[in-house]
């Protein structure tokens, strides 16, 4: 243990030289500020900069600029979820759901500001148990198979079903359709096209972020139409920036599970900071004392959520840093940028660049802390926004949704994607059917697939694998729970309302 | 806001964002672009990146990466097909793009005549590892196992149809063998597939490099023709008397490029290989720099494409 | 206002879904040579969301579904369809300004110069943040060839 202080201590003494807490400045600012404007997240953020960083001068700086632009994007993306139900970053999808509702009352303020609280503690610890537990931890990611990972997903895709505060059936349906959509495009087993209608456009897949602007940010800028055909502001008051004493006593355990659910989520590959998100929120749901607040502006419904992604896009450099396996888009882009600079990210890398990883971890202690500095102040400044009178925000909102869309993968097609999405989040705004669950399953609908048909093969065809392997197993028998026992609350309430 | 102070403001920012119209001269006159049809971060990303700075140098204008990805490099390919033939849009080609020609997918454009072909610039090199408890020291014992108990082990690639796929397919027709194919997500999910033993061994390219270095994983067999200079102790497919397949990566324009546009590009891009940067690059991706002009690259294009058909129809056969 | 109830509109939406992605997923084959084919999760998923939406269709409305839909949505949505449409050969600064000053000018009544210069302020700041700072190359003029 006392050497893995020394370590760290010899980490710190490499990130405090000027031009290395510059980098990790500048990596935070550009991290915020790509986080808060919709459709461009870190991955395309990052691929953009990686050129500007051959000529780095070293390439511990350019690794911390390039990670702090990762967690910091996890900071920004929450801001336009909140104002404006624009989700930032996929990761934020969540807290679009308690978010923005809490800012329809005037409470924008307290939300952003405990994104902000949240995200740093979850940081700050994500980065301890990077710093002391790490490498152990990372065998556990390796241990999750095929059947691991398909139990997982459908506990994910369980709990999508409880999103939505109405009727679990509208719950059920959404998700079930967010699966269909998310399977379109050429099935990366096979190579066969898959439910694209004949559509060359369509072989990529729908793109997630321009369907999540759409179905949620273009949506809700139609039903406000629909509401105020006038030059109504989003929401009329501001109110208070800092949250209450009682949304502290509420937050305060949210946060804590957050970063735990958050840190052993994200070891895992795939949508680690999305699937402990929806975890997270599903968690607090349930221990709340009033669930029945969750969709209608509850503090812990920001705060769990908002620490999990930040935790999980900390503990997903745990397996890159220990075992150089990038585990999502994000460590793919960095692995590339260590590539670059030299440095083979591997096993080998704690004995041959020790430097690199004890400095790049020191150095997140410090972005967390600049962030939380940055972050806190831009609150005031981030609910002036909603000032801004509706028929100048739509429009706006638009044209940046589109831009931002171009920009992921210079596509128009994508941009098509983003419109049609917003009619139709429009439609089920329209008929209160919550989006969330469609968009959580969209992006769970991969893993199941892959994980459901790798299985399948390694078990010779039967299903008996997925119960004789102990994790695997104990996930699914959770996930047969909360589906159980989602019917059962649901059916008692409803014999007690006919009664 | 005051319309005719937004105005002037208005044609302020479009004046800034507006790009210098550039006087007339040789080609290159203004920028390259050239599309990757991967996601950033992959080994075709980083290597034709390390390659575009070296080019630039060449040619005297910048060379843009525009990663264009999505449907196994079919998105790309056919925007990159759509393009001018100016010489100001140009391309990488991987060995998947035309991979899906031979298993029979209807591609919006012809996989080997849309396209005019620049210089080639390096294999990717795959190779069959398992971990270092297996009790396989040779490719030929792997092979037996797979004879003796067929379908009881199991590998990893990172796709069907890929080039590592049809690599192992190959060897299973013709050595009679069989093993259970478990496609993963592309090559990065190979390794923790292996180290995780969810799978037995993989075919992938260089994802298992650092692992061997570390001495977790063993390489049982290159794909290259010849023994790769990194690992002169593991025999190559070739050497071992099997057919493989290689996987190409080279630089191409759409069709119908004016012949001196093409040629400057060729020069450009075969002067580079010998840059220190891209060499490196290549080294710790475990890729093979090979040199080749423009119109071999389509012969070997055509020749590979047709082997990989066979390939396919053989497995089709099979019932494989 | 097109008088509908919204909530059975959704329900067949998702149930046509269903149908049209479960005929797609039977062609392309469940189980094949003894192993699980592409078909094999979307046929499950969509069979269970037709279940799904036959249900749906028939439930009692909420009480927070919108009666129907407005005619200003509807023209938005056109608006947002025409945007979308123009942009690949329009670039994006002429489509943008044209879109934007009809979002102020239809649906918000703001006198004609001043969506003019509202909406060339918010593109051509959105252009150079995108082009300028971000270096996406995002094709701001029609493509002249």
């Amino acid at each position: 243990m006392t050497s893995a202080i020394d370590l760290l201590m010899y980490g710190f003494s490499l990130a405090i030289r000027p031009e290395n807490l510059m980098y990790a400045f500048i990596g935070s600012v550009v991290g915020t500020f790509v986080g808060v404007l919709p459709g461009l997240g870190p991955v395309a953020t990052i691929a953009i900069l990686l050129p500007l960083t051959y000529q780095a001068g070293s390439p511990l700086g350019a690794i911390i600029m390039l990670s702090a632009i990762y967690y910091g994007a996890m900071y920004g993306g929450s801001t336009t979820s909140i104002l404006m139900r624009l989700p930032g970053e996929a990761a934020s999808v969540i807290t679009c759901l308690d978010g923005y509702e809490m800012a329809k009352q005037g409470r924008a303020g307290p939300a952003l500001a405990i994104a902000a609280i949240g995200s740093f503690v979850a940081g700050t610890l994500a980065i301890i148990g990077l710093s002391f537990v790490g490498p152990a931890f990372a065998r556990f990611a390796v241990d999750f198979g095929p059947p691991e990972m398909f139990a997982l997903a459908l506990l994910g895709v369980a709990l999508c079903a409880s999103l939505s505060g109405g009727p679990p059936l509208r719950g059920i349906a959404m998700a079930l359709a967010g699966i269909l959509l998310g399977l379109v495009g050429v099935d990366t087993m096979t190579g066969v096209e898959r439910l694209t209608m004949g559509s060359f456009n369509l072989t990529g897949g729908i793109e997630l972020v321009p369907m999540l602007m759409g179905l949620f940010g273009l949506g809700e800028v139609l039903h406000n139409v629909a509401v105020r055909a006038g030059a109504v502001p989003l929401t009329t008051k501001i109110g208070k920036l800092m949250p209450t004493r009682s949304d502290w006593r509420e937050s305060a355990p949210a946060i804590g599970r957050g970063s735990l659910i958050g840190f052993l989520i994200g070891l895992l590959p795939g949508g680690g900071a999305i699937l402990g998100a929806l975890i997270s929120y599903a968690v607090e749901k349930k221990v709340s004392a009033h669930p029945e607040r969750f969709g209608k502006g509850a503090i812990a419904g920001v705060a769990g959520p908002e620490s999990a992604n930040n935790a999980a896009a900390t503990s997903s450099f745990v397996p890159l840093l220990t075992l150089g396996l990038p585990g999502n888009a994000v460590t793919a882009v960095l692995f590339a940028g260590l590539m670059i600079q030299n440095i083979q990210p591997g096993p080998l890398m704690l004995v041959q660049h020790a430097d690199i990883f004890w400095g790049v971890i020191a150095s997140m202690y410090l972005g967390n802390l600049m962030l939380l500095v940055l972050n806190l102040p831009l609150v005031g400044l981030w609910v002036q926004l909603l000032r801004v009178p509706f028929w100048l925000l739509a429009p706006a909102i638009v044209m940046i949704a589109v831009f931002g869309t171009y920009s992921l993968r210079n596509n128009w097609f994508d941009v098509g994607v983003l419109l049609v999405s917003g009619g139709v989040g429009y439609l089920f705004r329209a008929a209160a059917y919550e989006a969330a669950p469609l968009a959580m399953a969209f992006i769970l609908a991969d893993i199941l697939d892959t994980s459901l048909r790798q299985a399948l093969l390694m078990g010779d065809g039967g299903a008996s694998i997925f119960f004789t392997r102990p994790l695997s197993g104990t996930v699914l028998a959770v996930a047969a729970t909360v589906v159980a026992v989602q019917l059962y609350s649901y059916g008692r309430r409803r014999r007690r309302q006919g009664a | 806001m005051k319309p005719r102070i937004a105005l002037f403001a208005a044609a302020a920012a479009f004046a800034a964002a507006f790009a210098a119209v550039p006087a007339h001269a040789q080609f290159p006159e203004r920028p390259i672009t050239l599309i990757v049809p991967w996601a950033p971060g992959g080994s075709t990303d980083v290597s034709s990146r390390a390659l575009a700075k070296a080019a630039e140098g060449a040619l005297g204008q910048p060379v843009v990466v525009v990663n264009k990805p999505g449907a196994s490099t079919t998105i790309g390919m056919a925007d990159l097909a759509r393009a001018k033939p100016d010489g100001y849009t140009i391309g990488t080609l991987s060995s998947s793009s035309y991979m899906l020609k031979a298993q029979g997918r209807d591609l919006p454009y012809d996989a080997v005549e849309a396209f005019t072909y620049v210089s080639y610039y390096g294999d990717n090199l795959i190779g069959i590892a398992v971990l270092n408890e297996a009790p396989w020291k040779k490719l030929a014992d792997l092979l037996a196992e797979g004879k003796a108990q067929p379908g009881k082990f199991k590998f990893g690639t990172a796709g069907v149809g890929s080039t590592q796929h049809l690599t192992l397919e190959a060897l299973m027709l013709a050595t009679g063998s069989k093993f259970v194919h478990i496609p993963q997500q592309g090559s990065a999910g190979s390794m923790p597939a292996l180290l995780g033993k969810h799978v037995d061994f993989i075919s992938e390219v260089s994802v298992w490099a650092p692992f061997v270095a570390q001495g977790q994983a063993r390489l049982l067999a290159v794909s290259t023709p010849k023994r790769a200079d990194a690992y002169p102790d593991v025999p190559s497919l070739g050497e071992l008397g099997f057919d493989s397949l290689r996987s190409v990566q080279a630089i191409i324009g759409p069709a119908g490029m004016p012949e001196p546009v093409r040629q400057r590009l060729e020069a450009a891009f075969r002067k580079s290989l010998a840059d220190e940067g891209f060499r490196n690059t290549m080294k710790k991706l475990s890729m093979e720099i090979v040199d080749l002009p423009g119109p071999e690259v389509k012969k070997l294009v055509q020749g590979e494409l047709q082997r990989a058909t066979g390939l396919v129809q053989r497995m089709k056969a099979t019932g494989g | 206002m097109l008088t509908l109830r919204t909530g059975r509109l959704a329900a067949w939406v998702l149930g046509a879904l269903a149908l049209v992605f479960c005929a797609a997923s039977w062609k392309l084959g469940y189980w094949i040579k003894g192993a699980p084919g592409p078909g094999l999760l979307p046929l499950g998923t969509s069979l269970l969301l037709a279940v799904c939406a036959a249900f749906l269709v028939r439930a009692p409305g909420l009480p927070d579904e919108d009666p129907g839909f407005g005619k200003a949505p509807l023209m938005a949505f056109a608006l947002l369809c025409a945007y979308g449409l123009s942009l690949p050969w329009g670039g994006v600064v002429l489509p943008s300004v044209v879109f934007g000053t009809l979002w102020m000018r239809l649906l918000h009544k703001r006198p004609v110069l001043a969506s003019i210069a509202v909406s060339a302020l918010v593109s051509g700041v959105g252009a150079m943040l995108f082009k300028g700072m971000l270096r996406i190359p995002l094709p701001l003029w029609p493509a002249i060839s």
